[in-house]
């Protein structure tokens, strides 16, 4: 739903539905654990493909050594420490490379946003204009810290990043990519199949062209690592996936499904807002999802799990979907029973709004090729969605998956007023969400802003006995607990004070020793990447698919996996994780992993790549 | 006093005429003109890329801050050490006050050492660089569980069921978790941490002393105006503008120093302005002013000299905290990350303080002892330089 | 001119000054660009979406859609009337949050002030008393310990030690150790501001914020007490029998507590806007410096505006009242003559 970019490859403390794999025995996931017993020393590459190196300095036709600008994102715990590992490798190729390390946002701001020379600097955006006319305001050649989401649900979603920069679609191709084969119309033939083997076929072909171009350096994908105390139970070894904790209700402490204690999750930061509308970030979602269920959620096969929607109806080829709300749903604040209309002037009047009114952070996706998509009323508790074409994809998108919703009554009072977005959005109604009813497992109790958010347990949930089996949910309370100090945080942890928290990549092992705590990891859909600034304001010879293949061979993936991350991460060759139902090993090449040619075979292929001013001495 | 004990016959005449420069100030001029001199070649002779001074094996590239490092020591070589240089009977008087403070004695000659130490160490092995397999290793006769370093570089042995990884002296102090050497960053932060206190203190100095010194001389409207800006300086959000000012060019040492040094002088101002405003109303003041000397004249020859005092003691005693400021930066993580200053290894040791104690400990203990260092040599200062606390024994 | 006619020109020029500096963070803001605008179009862009649109509903919401100056105005006339306005990093009225977070810091600066005045005067009048010798180094050493020592480190070595690895200590009945590992508001609901379990949360704290305030208080005692130790009327009282501590307390604080008094003045007005940030981070403490901080990095300008607004108008009225306070105190400044 919410994807957070620029995560770089750290499953850091910031996730919460955690969807680690538990482990009772030995707290050891996805089988990557170093064995204690004897150290690891790196993986050496393979003897017999290892050429020698051409030389120790690059020099470029100006008899000067060829050096290179990184800029990368501060902040995350291991990027300063893989972009060293990266300079200290181009190095031995013969490049020369300058760190430069800044924060998130202005990174975005000053090397990922350009504009045209006559554009004022107001209107930059990610891809403002061709990569000849277009540049950043400060100059750049290799960008780190940054990773894209690779929507493993969703793929055609990786659209705006792959498609050729010259066209309209390609919002956030910042980098001036132009892929040697279209990848656009591939991923818009993938999304409107309604044969699911053409889609495969089709993203099989698009992964592989990534691949090959290698537009930025796929790196890794990291893993989202969680340690719980030991007396939560209610989630086995088969529940880990990408969706694990998607049926959190039924998790309790001890031995015995049975009410009580405070379930107490570490987040690092904090909520901004609980009026769901105006939501943009993990938190403070994470918070909301507490007391109230959505419409339905996904499981790890990516199959449909009813909540608020009972059933579902997909009809005319995938083209129309059609949502039957159960009938036992009522709205807190004396709103009434949650009916279709509510939902279909939600979708409407907020979603769908012109002007948006409400401040909506989502109302892209309730659009079609600028068109609102059309949905109607076809029952007292019933609604449909009309596409103009088929969308395979539409339950996984987050259009209805995980979506919330508001009383029209509450809706109606702001619509018209003056400034009605921001009076609602102040209303103690949605700040305390008041009109949350029975409709999920917690009610909101109180929120000591950059402290706790509380919630207790409903009484009234609808999903008790008969949704779930059993007196769901299990613990008297649920509670967010900020920190703004890892240290803390994961002190925390140990002393017993709080029940759950992410843990950083280079710092599980002490959690995995500890016999008070499970250590539970998830695949995380995050492509940790460097990026290769192909506008004119980079280096001209990234504009050649050799020279980047090149440089992606040069990176060492597996010390980066298994000595920076300490082995939770895996190596990534394209934009789609290997555990994604879409991923396609055969047409995917590989660079920089364990059978990489690496320094010396790097060497040569920029020796061969390269014009003639360049040569190694 | 910090006049001298001259007879008639010693008076240089020609240092009183004309510009009345004395030897002291021609020699600041003459530095001067080569300090102008070396940043012109740099910054717009010198083609990039190059390194400023290379000398077959030796290669010298100043960092941003060395250029302003460079005139702080002068600054203090002309203005601390060559008036005591010419006055022996007064850096006697002044030794005599200050050795009675035996732990500031300890402290001159800790902070001496340290000086010397980062100004030439660094020069003798090269800047520590990346080795994600050496990191962890635990100092010279301590152990760490095994599981936490990628390669032992000690033995390793196994001690009731746990796997212990021993400390060896290749790397005495033990190496951070990128495998650096420990001592030898020390070393480096050592250097940095000099240029911290030393550069801060420079510039509070000049401006807080100028200030102070020509409010509390001129007083009336000067002294109004000059008061009001430094009340509205002590409200400015020195941090706040760092913020932004590191979002919009990259964070960097030289912005920190620069920033906080030309921001931070308002209480030394304030200082400066009262213990000038007693000298201003003694005699020998009102004598040079019959006498026909310029107002520019008096504040540099009659009243600085005479508020050096508080000058040098405040000086020592903010410097350390700029030390201790600069951690905490590295702590929220907004200084320069190239700069492993003490404050930085600190910060990024903290996370492991649980298990290898020493990244953020060792480093921890000398930034103790060089702001204890200082606060201790302040105070001594202080006592030693102020005429109003008359010592007990002469 | 008077006393009188100088003070209200300082007042008036103290209004003057607030309003200059509200300004100047203002426009500031506005400038800096790290406010969280590119990341929301980033990831609006990442997921299909338009980041134009994005930037224009992150604006909107952020009530930044308005010119400048119409912005201006409007903050200017909100703080005059008493609407400082909403908060947005934090969704409630940034009255209330200053109302929220002000006990927080409250509750372990006083503690600490009083504490860290308490031994600071101690030390330094001891150290003025006893100057060179064993007694002077070690109440120095301790009275330095504080400011020498990182805080952040010091306050992460406690949450270690006394929370994480502390073994179980109870007196009198009551839980000592461990520690709680980091500040529950909870515990303020449950048990009340003033109650057993709230102090537990609050030692490691209050230690660590003392420590690094004693230092500021020793020197100044010692310096003010320092000068009269020496004096010609302490030899005197001396000579003529008195023991230490009746030449301790009649002849030397009676002229060291004046200026000293406006050291103590400053401390107090400091409580106005107390704030130890990095201990509020480490323990977790919701108090003013945070939410300061936070407000910065997030750019929440009304929030800024409303968590400077305090610390401007003290900083200035401190400097007004030690000027009174120096002119009372040192006849031969005389701000009537100037």
């Amino acid at each position: 739903m919410i994807g957070l970019a620029g995560c770089g490859g750290d499953g850091g403390g910031d996730t919460d539905t955690p969807t680690p794999e538990q482990t009772e025995a030995d707290d050891d996931v996805l089988g990557d654990d170093t064995p204690t017993d004897t150290p690891t020393p790196t993986p050496e590459p393979p003897e017999t493909d290892t050429p020698e190196r051409l030389g120790d300095t690059l020099v470029g036709p100006e008899g000067e050594q060829v050096t290179l600008q990184l800029v990368y994102a501060t902040g995350t715990g291991t990027t300063e420490t893989q972009m060293q590992l990266v300079q200290q490798l181009y190095g031995q190729v013969g490049i020369n490379v300058e760190l430069t390390g800044t924060q998130f946002n202005s990174m975005l701001a000053n090397y990922a946003q350009n504009k045209t020379e006559d554009m004022s600097q107001d209107d930059a955006t990610f891809n403002a204009g061709t990569r000849d006319e277009s540049t950043s305001a400060r100059e750049w050649d290799l960008m780190g810290g940054i990773g894209f989401n690779s929507y493993p649900r969703t793929p055609p979603t990786i659209r705006s990043f792959w498609a050729d920069e010259r066209k309209a679609g390609a919002t956030t191709n910042f980098y001036g990519y132009r892929p040697s084969t279209e990848v656009a119309p591939l991923i818009d033939e993938a999304a409107s199949a309604t044969d699911p083997d053409v889609t495969q076929e089709n993203l099989a072909q698009v992964f592989g062209i990534l691949s090959e171009d290698q537009p930025v350096n796929f790196m890794t994908f990291s893993t989202v690592i969680s340690g719980f105390r030991n007396d939560v139970s209610g989630f086995t070894e088969e529940d880990v996936g990408p969706s694990f904790g998607f049926d959190d209700q039924t998790w309790y402490f001890g031995n015995d499904a049975s009410v009580g204690g405070t379930y107490i999750t570490g987040d690092s930061t904090g909520a901004t807002t609980l009026n769901h509308i105006q939501i943009s970030d993990q938190p403070s979602a994470n918070r909301v999802a507490l007391t109230m269920d959505g419409a339905y959620t996904l499981n790890n096969e990516n199959e449909v799990v009813p909540r608020w929607v009972e059933d579902y109806d997909v009809k005319d080829g995938q083209q129309t979907y059609e949502f039957f709300l159960r009938d036992n749903l009522q709205w807190g604040a004396d709103f009434g029973q949650m009916t279709a209309d509510d939902w279909v002037y939600w979708i409407q009047e907020v979603h769908q709004a012109e002007d948006n009114w409400a401040g909506d952070t989502n109302q892209s996706n309730y659009f079609r090729n600028e068109e609102p998509i059309p949905v109607e009323k076809t029952g007292d508790l019933s609604f449909e969605f009309q596409l103009s074409e088929p969308d395979p994809f539409f339950l996984q998108r987050p259009i209805m998956w995980g979506e919330y919703c508001m009383p029209q009554g509450l809706l109606e009072e702001y619509r018209d007023a003056e400034n009605g977005g921001q009076g609602l959005n102040e209303d103690d109604r949605v700040q305390e969400l008041a009109y949350t009813g029975n409709l999920g497992p917690y009610e909101f109790e109180r929120w000591d802003r950059n402290s706790v958010f509380v919630a207790t347990r409903n009484d009234e949930y609808y999903a008790r006995n008969t949704v779930f089996d059993g007196d769901v949910p299990y613990f008297e309370e649920e509670q967010y607990q900020v920190f703004g100090e890892e240290a803390t945080r994961l002190s925390a942890l140990e002393a017993g004070d709080i029940t759950t928290t992410g843990l950083p990549a280079d710092d599980v092992q002490r959690f995995v020793d500890n016999d008070e705590i499970t250590v539970v990891r998830t695949p995380d859909p995050f492509c940790g990447m460097l990026v290769y600034n192909q506008r004119a304001n980079g280096w001209e010879q990234l504009r050649n698919q050799q020279v980047r293949q090149a440089l992606s061979m040069a990176v060492n993936k597996v010390t980066i996996a298994e000595d920076i991350l300490r082995g939770n991460a895996r190596i990534a060759y394209t934009h789609q994780p290997e555990y994604s139902d879409w991923y396609d090993e055969s047409q995917v090449t590989r660079f920089g992993g364990p059978d990489s040619h690496a320094i010396g075979g790097a060497q040569r292929m920029l020796d061969e790549a390269l014009p003639d001013g360049y040569e190694f001495q | 006093m910090a006049t001298q004990d001259e007879t008639f016959e010693d008076v240089d005449w020609d240092e009183l005429t004309g510009l009345g420069l004395s030897r002291r100030e021609k020699t600041m001029a003459a530095f001067g003109v080569c300090y102008v001199v070396a940043l012109v070649f740099n910054f717009v002779v010198r083609p990039a890329g190059e390194p400023m001074i290379a000398l077959g094996w030796f290669t010298y590239e100043p960092r941003a801050i060395t250029w302003l490092f460079v005139p702080s020591m002068a600054i203090g070589v002309f203005y601390g050490v060559w008036p005591l240089y010419n006055n022996p009977r007064l850096t006697r008087y002044y030794w005599r006050r200050f050795k009675r403070n035996r732990a500031a004695v300890a402290s001159a000659l800790f902070l001496g050492a340290i000086f010397v130490v980062g100004l030439v160490g660094p020069f003798f092995f090269k800047e520590p660089t990346l080795q994600v397999t050496n990191g962890y290793q635990p100092p010279v006769y301590t152990t760490v569980d095994a599981s936490k370093p990628l390669q032992c570089a000690g033995e390793v042995t196994t001690v009731e069921g746990s796997r212990l990884c021993h400390g060896t002296w290749t790397h005495p102090l033990g190496t951070t978790s990128e495998g650096e050497d420990i001592l030898k960053l020390i070393i480096i932060g050592m250097r940095i941490s000099m240029q911290i206190g030393l550069v801060t203190a420079m510039l509070v100095m000049t401006f807080g002393s100028l200030v102070g010194t020509t409010a509390a001389y001129f007083g009336g409207y000067v002294d109004e105006v000059l008061m009001r800006y430094v009340d509205f300086q002590g409200t400015l959000p020195t941090f706040f503008l760092f913020l932004i000012l590191s979002f919009l060019f990259e964070p960097s040492l030289f912005l920190l120093v620069v920033l906080f040094g030309t921001f931070g002088w308002e209480g030394t101002a304030r200082l400066v302005r009262s213990e000038a405003l007693q000298r201003t109303e003694e005699e020998y003041v009102s004598a040079a002013e019959s006498a026909g000397a310029s107002d520019s004249y008096i504040i540099r020859r009659h009243i600085l000299p005479n508020v050096s005092n508080t000058i040098i003691t405040n000086a020592t005693l903010i410097i350390p905290g700029f030390l201790i400021l600069e951690a905490g930066l590295s702590f929220l993580g907004l200084t320069d990350p190239s700069v492993q200053s003490w404050g930085k290894i600190i910060a990024d040791g903290r996370g492991d303080l649980s298990q290898a104690w020493w990244i953020a400990t060792i480093p921890g203990v000398f930034l103790f002892f060089t702001v204890l260092a200082f606060n201790f040599l302040g105070d001594a200062l202080r006592d030693a330089l102020d005429p109003r606390t008359e010592g007990t024994n002469e | 001119m008077s006393m009188r006619s100088y003070v209200a020109k300082r007042l008036a020029w103290t209004g003057v000054v607030t309003v200059l500096v509200l300004t100047l963070y203002f426009v500031m803001l506005d400038m800096a660009p790290g406010g969280g605008e590119t990341v929301f179009a980033f990831q609006a862009a990442s997921s299909g979406g338009d980041p134009q649109a994005a930037e224009e509903t992150f604006r909107q919401i952020r009530g930044l859609d308005r010119p400048l100056h119409v912005r201006y105005v409007d903050y200017m006339t909100g703080m005059l009337t008493g609407d400082w306005g909403w908060s947005t990093t934090r969704s409630q009225p940034v009255l209330d949050a200053l109302a929220a977070a002000y006990p927080y810091s409250l509750q372990y600066a006083l503690p600490s002030t009083i504490i860290s005045i308490i031994i600071g005067y101690g030390i330094g009048l001891y150290s003025a008393t006893h100057q060179y010798e064993l007694g002077d180094y070690l109440g120095t050493f301790v009275a330095f310990f504080g400011i020498s020592i990182p805080n952040f480190w010091f306050a992460i070595m406690a949450v270690l030690i006394f929370a994480v690895q502390a073994p179980d200590v109870t007196v009198l009945g009551a839980q000592l150790l461990p520690l709680p590992s980091f500040y529950q508001t909870g515990v303020v609901q449950q048990y009340g501001w003033v109650s057993w379990e709230n102090a537990r949360q609050l030692l490691a704290p209050v230690v660590v914020v003392s420590t690094a305030s004693i230092a500021g208080n020793m020197r100044y005692s010692r310096a003010e007490a320092l000068e009269y130790v020496h004096a010609e009327f302490v030899k005197t009282a001396r000579a003529k029998g008195a023991s230490n501590w009746r030449t301790l307390t009649r002849h030397i604080l009676r002229p060291a507590m004046v200026p000293l008094m406006t050291i103590f003045i400053a401390d107090i007005l400091g409580l106005f806007f107390a704030g130890a940030f990095f201990v509020e981070v480490v323990f977790q403490i919701p108090g003013l410096a945070q939410l300061a901080f936070n407000a910065i990095i997030n750019q929440d300008t009304a929030l800024v505006m409303g968590t400077t607004l305090i610390p401007v108008f003290i900083f200035v009225i401190g400097n007004l009242l030690q000027d009174i306070a120096y002119t009372v105190l040192d006849p031969r400044i005389d701000y009537g003559d100037r």
